[in-house]
């Protein structure tokens, strides 16, 4: 079976997607990186191998772990989430205008006019608006992320909360439940304080129009969704593959630029011990943080200097 | 004596050498790195800028090298810069230094900037005062296009490395030349130097325009060597904010520039009438210049909680809906991370190109 992979590794989730040559997807994963990205994606890499036995004709790597995932395991395509989003979202709605993205720590809003991303943003310094948060405040609350969305729609009467810091968001939560309220309404409230936060923070007097699309894994809270409605007045189009987009962009970037000789480094990857570590240079007063990756004894990969003295040495 | 220039781009290099050939004892500072931004953060006001910040850490790190001098020079400054020499001179008294401040008190007056220099170093005359300064001022002018050439031929570059080679080599020359003649020379040599790189003419690389707060625009340390990355991903930096520049709006150097601010005053107004401090009039004239030039976008860079860039940013903002015309706008401090930076200037970038191909595209379908 021949097709593209695409590999989006997150802060706090891979995923992996396997296009056919048409970008039919046969197979995709979603799973936790729990901070052990290396070990995630060779997991991921012997599951799709066990499955399909594919044979891959290009590689595509996005997410904040783009870099380390593309000398792991050799990419052909190593692109920002911003356009594999937005790729892959003009692939099912070419007609897109608007791309809301939230992830486990950073939130993205995409303007696309004419199928071309003419302007985006992206949160700078404070990750209320995201994924983490909501899970943090779910397992204070005892409940789990997933439940968050369908206990938010059961709310009469939403509370508000502070929403501009998440240390603020959090007091706030604790003062409204002391105060009595129910379960539903301060869930439904967080839901409304995360949503502002995000618009306050992104959209800042920037045109949504429609159709808007909600990516990312934060999508699946129908909570949040409806929040999201209610404050811009507008549909929101959830896309079935809402978890996976990025992955999917990215290995639809790989189709897109016909790939003559993929630099997949094969299968064989995820049965060896991969050891990831970092130093820093002490060569000049740069200070260069360098990523290094071990096959064994065996540096495999070293990146992040920017005179190339220790990334030309593998 | 001891005299030491904090870094500020190249600004450093250019007073050393000079002030060195006039008798002064000088002792650069090291260049900013991470020691000077913890140094600078720890001693800092959380609210001072990035700026005020790496200046601080510079000094400390040269009064512990030995310096009993300072040379601040900004005076009264195009914003909250002014205080900063006066509220630097008191942080690091409170820390227990011993040594000189000298600053220029208004940066606008070049009796002021001859007078600083004459009380520093052994030069008597009033003319040789005028003439050591304007050979301070020609050397930032040859530093400046050192930087405007790399940025050029960088992303058209046929074997990696060779721009970057000659922008080291042409800092080695500057820095042997002494004087008018052999500063003259020296520029000729390094016109041919980068001359000598093999570039690919076919090559249309992506043009972004740099504009935003000076310090933070110039000192790459401050930026996260946005320029570089920018020209090591293919893209030529037109760079709208020159310290050359700046200083030649003040004490015309250059003949044949004209000044800046003034032309930023006319292609600014229709949207911002009054310079609001710092460099927000030529952000915002430069801009719209920019873009009439065909400059494919603009990245706007300004030091967090930074008053007068902030007001451009925020009509940055509008001049881009009006013109349909991308513009990045982003802040610095100590507390940027460089993976969201890259991410941000990879999908810009991204961005930049696609509109490119679109409009080639639609300007073929209309033929």
């Amino acid at each position: 079976m021949q097709g593209y992979l695409g590999i989006d590794v997150g802060s706090v989730t891979t995923k992996v997607v396997f296009l056919s040559k048409k970008g039919a997807i046969l197979w995709s994963t979603y799973r936790k990186t729990m901070g052990q990205p290396i070990w995630v994606l060779q997991s991921a890499l012997s599951d799709l191998y066990h499955e399909l036995t594919p044979t891959v004709l290009g590689v595509g790597a996005t997410g904040s772990g783009r870099g380390l995932a593309s000398h792991l395991i050799g990419a052909d395509v190593v692109k920002n989430e911003i356009t594999s989003h937005a790729v892959a979202a003009i692939r099912y709605y070419p007609d897109v205008q608007t791309i809301v993205e939230i992830g486990g720590q950073d939130s993205k809003l995409i303007l696309i006019r004419d199928g071309v991303v003419i302007d985006f943003s992206m949160n700078t310094v404070c990750a209320a608006g995201t994924g983490s948060f909501l899970e943090h405040q779910a397992s204070r609350l005892g409940l789990r992320v997933e439940e968050l969305g369908t206990i938010a729609l059961n709310a009469t009467s939403p509370v508000r909360i502070a929403g501009r810091c998440t240390v603020f968001a959090e007091s706030d939560m604790i003062h409204k439940q002391q105060m009595g309220h129910n379960l539903e309404d301060i869930v439904a409230g967080l839901c409304d304080a995360l949503v502002r936060n995000y618009l306050n923070n992104l959209s800042r007097g920037k045109d949504l129009r429609e159709p808007i699309l909600f990516q990312g894994g934060v999508a699946a809270n129908h909570g949040i969704k409806t929040s999201l409605e209610k404050e811009l007045k507008k549909e929101i189009l959830v896309p079935k593959y809402f978890s996976i987009m990025g992955a999917i962009g990215a290995a639809l970037l790989a189709l897109e630029c016909e790939v003559k000789a993929t630099k997949f480094k094969g299968f064989r990857i995820f049965s060896h011990h991969l050891i990831s570590s970092s130093f820093y240079c002490d060569g000049c007063p740069n200070t260069c943080g360098v990523m290094e990756v071990r096959d064994g004894n065996e540096v495999i990969a070293r990146w992040g200097d920017n005179c190339g003295k220790w990334s030309s040495t593998t | 004596m001891k005299l030491t220039v904090p870094h500020m781009g190249l600004l450093s290099n250019a007073y050393t050498k000079v002030l060195r050939e006039h008798g002064v004892d000088m002792c650069p500072p090291p260049r900013p790195s991470i020691n000077t931004m913890n140094l600078g953060v720890r001693y800092s006001p959380e609210f001072a800028c990035l700026p005020f910040k790496i200046n601080l850490g510079n000094m400390i790190e040269a009064l512990e090298g030995g310096v009993d001098t300072i040379l601040m020079p900004g005076g009264y400054g195009p914003c909250r810069f002014g205080y900063y020499g006066v509220i630097q001179e008191q942080i690091l008294r409170g820390l227990g230094y011993h040594f000189q401040m000298t600053r220029t008190d208004n940066p606008d007056s070049l009796g002021d900037m001859v007078k600083t220099i004459r009380d520093i170093s052994d030069i008597k005359s009033k003319w040789d005062g005028y003439r050591v300064f304007y050979l301070i001022l020609m050397r930032m002018a040859v530093l400046d296009s050192v930087e405007a050439m790399y940025f050029k031929m960088k992303p058209r570059e046929i074997n990696q490395g060779e721009a970057e080679r000659a922008f080291d080599e042409s800092l080695k020359i500057i820095e042997k030349a002494t004087g008018y003649m052999k500063l003259f020379n020296a520029y000729n040599k390094i016109k041919d130097i980068f001359r000598d790189v093999k570039i690919d003419r076919t090559l249309k690389p992506l043009k972004v325009g740099i504009l935003g707060e000076i310090f933070v625009v110039i000192e790459p340390f401050a930026n996260m060597d946005l320029q570089r990355k920018l020209a090591r991903m293919g893209v030529e930096v037109v760079r709208g904010v020159w310290l050359s520049d700046w200083l030649n709006d003040r004490f015309r150097f250059k003949p044949l520039k004209p000044n800046q601010n003034r032309l930023s005053r006319k292609w600014a107004s229709p949207y911002l009438k009054y310079p609001s401090g710092g460099e927000s009039i030529e952000s915002v004239g430069k801009t719209v210049k920019f873009y009439k030039e065909g400059i494919d976008g603009i990245i706007h860079i300004m030091p967090f909680t930074c008053m007068p860039e902030l007001v451009a940013s925020t009509i940055l903002h509008r001049i881009s809906t009006d013109l349909n015309y991308p513009v990045l706008s982003l802040t610095f401090d100590e507390h940027v991370s460089e993976v969201n930076l890259q991410t941000r200037l990879e999908a810009f970038i991204d961005l930049l190109e696609r509109r490119r191909k679109n409009r080639l595209a639609s300007r073929f379908n209309s033929q």
